[in-house]
């Protein structure tokens, strides 16, 4: 039919490439500037976290001889300590670095964690029958009604707060809210016709789950998992800040503003570094993911409460 | 409605009940004794082991479970271990201050929110809607305490104009309840942005304007009241949670409230006092929850009874 037509028209039909989905998806990505620069922040954060033994210039627990003035204050920013010191007399920029690695753990691994739960939870319960449905979706409601900040003090002030278990308390909440996007997905891609057709062809119910429906809910936990991190950062942050975080002498950006707290005034470089650390980082995540959301799925809403911060 | 209410009421009290089970499960599992808290870090083994008969610590764990249930019942949060102090009237000690901190962020985050919000969708793609955006992406991004800092470096040590912390005058105020108040807005402006310019398209918008009614009248009365729905859900809600403390405002501010009273219950591992402030918080969230989800159902003849 296509070869008479273009014998017809007496050319070649112009070849339209095709670009599938995420082709798509990542042409008019790459056309968006705000999500580029987002990403240049995540790359350029990723960087760091990754070679920060290699970019640092000193170990960033050391307490440095010289790292200190006579009068036993903070340095500022000088050629040998490019961005000053803190009130031990470490190098702020090499704990700046190391800083990075920890914000990074949390924030990735914890939507891993988060995306991993809500799509197995999710998923299941959108396939299952009605009793197992029931279970697993009231489990979620209970999570989804905790003051879930609260409940990480509780856990966290009573046991050595590590990043295993802030990972794991902040992966099991944003688990939740995914588990429940996915599970209005599934119940509503249980119902099309390459569901049934799976079905009729005799496939079981785990195969259909895991090749034909899973594959079309990764586009929006990707999304939600991208502006998660920018959240879990966040929280990791002000988690250390309080003191049941990231335990000294282990650098994360918020402990560090913690220790720069008392120096506001003589050396407000030990909270601006830090601070304007957790702005780029938040920044970078939420325009990549604003991006990716426009890119993959529009009709998206808007990100809800659960990105909300700690106050 | 009237089974909603009582669907909605059960499952509060369900949540209560988990928070309650994971206070007393944390209390449990932690690896601080209590009778050695209590007893003080000098005193002989006998006396922590009388102390620990004497509050029934040596009892099997399901006893201790249920009078941990009866005493939280009563409203009894047990005694501090720092001061001996009992928990709940330390709390309530601190409510003022924080409630006074509450109070004035909610009004900076609505009369800030509101206006910005729907000035931005009226404005739309003009330079006003692009600096709105800019406002609320801003607040968005930028943490709570990182904020805070900002406000007192600029604000009170280089122009002097509030004090660097602490509480009792109206200036100690303003610069707190800014920061609670900023972060809170940037959300209300940006949904209340998206909303408006949904009811905007609206056939009863245009029929209004068709009337001949005033712009004043058509943004108050047509599009205001239609799009308030949601942000007033989240007034109720931001009021529970802040009156639950504010750990990291107070703590940036040395605000003596309820979240400062907690973030040095954290630092003596004061448990009984952790345990009581997360539970008081928790109460107040639910509670408040509730409360919103019940305002909603009576205003809005659309939400669904499910």
């Amino acid at each position: 039919m296509s070869e008479s037509l273009a014998a017809a028209l007496g050319s070649e039909p112009a070849r339209v490439r095709e670009r599938g989905y995420w082709g798509e998806a990542l042409r008019s990505l790459r056309r968006d500037w705000a999500a580029m620069l987002g990403l240049v922040l995540v790359v350029g954060l990723v960087v760091c976290a990754l070679f920060a033994p290699l970019l640092a210039p000193y170990d960033p627990s050391f307490q440095q001889t010289l790292g200190l003035s006579e009068q036993g204050e903070p340095l500022g920013p000088s050629g040998t300590f490019k961005l000053g010191t803190d009130a031990l007399g470490r190098d702020e920029l090499s704990r700046l670095l190391f800083g990075a690695r920890v914000s990074l753990a949390v924030g990735i691994g914890a939507n891993a964690l988060a995306a991993l739960i809500g799509i197995a939870v999710g998923g299941v319960a959108g396939m299952a029958g009605s009793r197992l449905q029931t279970l697993l979706m009231r489990a979620v409601d209970v999570v989804l009604s905790f003051p879930i900040l609260l409940l990480a003090i509780a856990l966290l002030a009573v046991t050595k707060p590590n990043l295993p278990t802030i990972l794991i308390i902040v992966g099991i909440s944003f688990g939740a809210y995914l588990a429940r996007l996915v599970f209005t997905q599934v119940v509503s891609l249980k119902e099309r016709e390459f569901v049934l057709a799976a079905k009729t062809a005799g496939v079981r119910s785990g195969w259909i789950l895991l090749r034909h429906v899973v594959p079309h809910v990764v586009p929006s936990v990707l999304v939600y998992s991208t502006l998660g991190v920018a959240t879990a950062i966040q929280l990791e942050a002000a988690l250390s800040y309080v003191g049941i975080g990231i335990q000294p002498p282990e650098a994360s950006w918020g402990n560090m503003i913690s220790d720069g707290q008392s120096y506001l005034v003589s050396s407000p470089w030990l909270v601006a570094f830090p601070g304007g650390a957790i702005v780029l980082a938040m920044i970078g995540f939420s325009l990549l993911g604003d991006g990716l959301r426009d890119a993959l799925d529009p009709t998206l809403e808007r990100r809800g409460r659960f990105l909300f911060g700690v106050r | 409605m009237g089974r909603y209410v009582a669907k909605r009421l059960a499952w509060t009290i369900v949540v209560l009940w988990a928070i309650v089970t994971l206070t007393f499960g944390a209390t449990f599992l932690s690896p601080i004794d209590p009778a050695r808290s209590y007893a003080g870090l000098r005193a002989s083994e006998q006396a922590v082991e009388l102390v620990r008969h004497d509050f029934g610590l040596d009892d099997p764990v399901y006893v201790q479970y249920g009078r941990y249930l009866s005493r939280i019942f009563r409203g009894d949060l047990g005694r501090s271990f720092a001061t001996d102090e009992p928990v709940r009237a330390a709390i309530i000690d601190r409510l003022p201050d924080t409630g006074l901190l509450a109070l004035s962020a909610a009004i900076v985050q609505i009369t800030l929110g509101i206006p910005l919000g729907l000035l931005a969708a009226l404005k739309r793609r003009t330079v006003v809607d692009r600096a709105i955006l800019l406002f609320s992406l801003g607040g968005v991004v930028t943490p709570t305490f990182v904020l805070g800092f900002l406000l007192l470096y600029f604000l009170a040590f280089k122009l002097d104009w509030f004090p660097l912390g602490g509480s009792g005058s109206f200036q100690s105020l303003v610069l707190p309840a800014l920061t609670l108040g900023v972060a809170g807005a940037a959300w209300y402006a940006r949904m209340l942005r998206s909303t408006a310019l949904n009811i905007l398209g609206e056939d009863y918008i245009r029929m209004a304007r068709a009337k001949g009614l005033s712009e004043r009248v058509v943004v108050l009365r047509h599009v205001l009241r239609n799009a308030i729905g949601p942000i007033v859900t989240m007034i109720g809600l931001d009021i529970g949670v802040f009156l639950g403390g504010v750990l990291i405002i107070e703590r940036v501010f040395a605000w003596p409230g309820i979240g400062d009273q907690a973030w040095r219950a954290i630092t003596f591992n004061d448990v009984p006092m952790v345990m009581g402030t997360v539970l008081f918080a928790a109460f107040f969230v639910t509670i408040f929850n509730l409360a919103a989800d019940l305002v909603n159902a009576a205003i809005d003849p659309r939400v669904k009874y499910v």
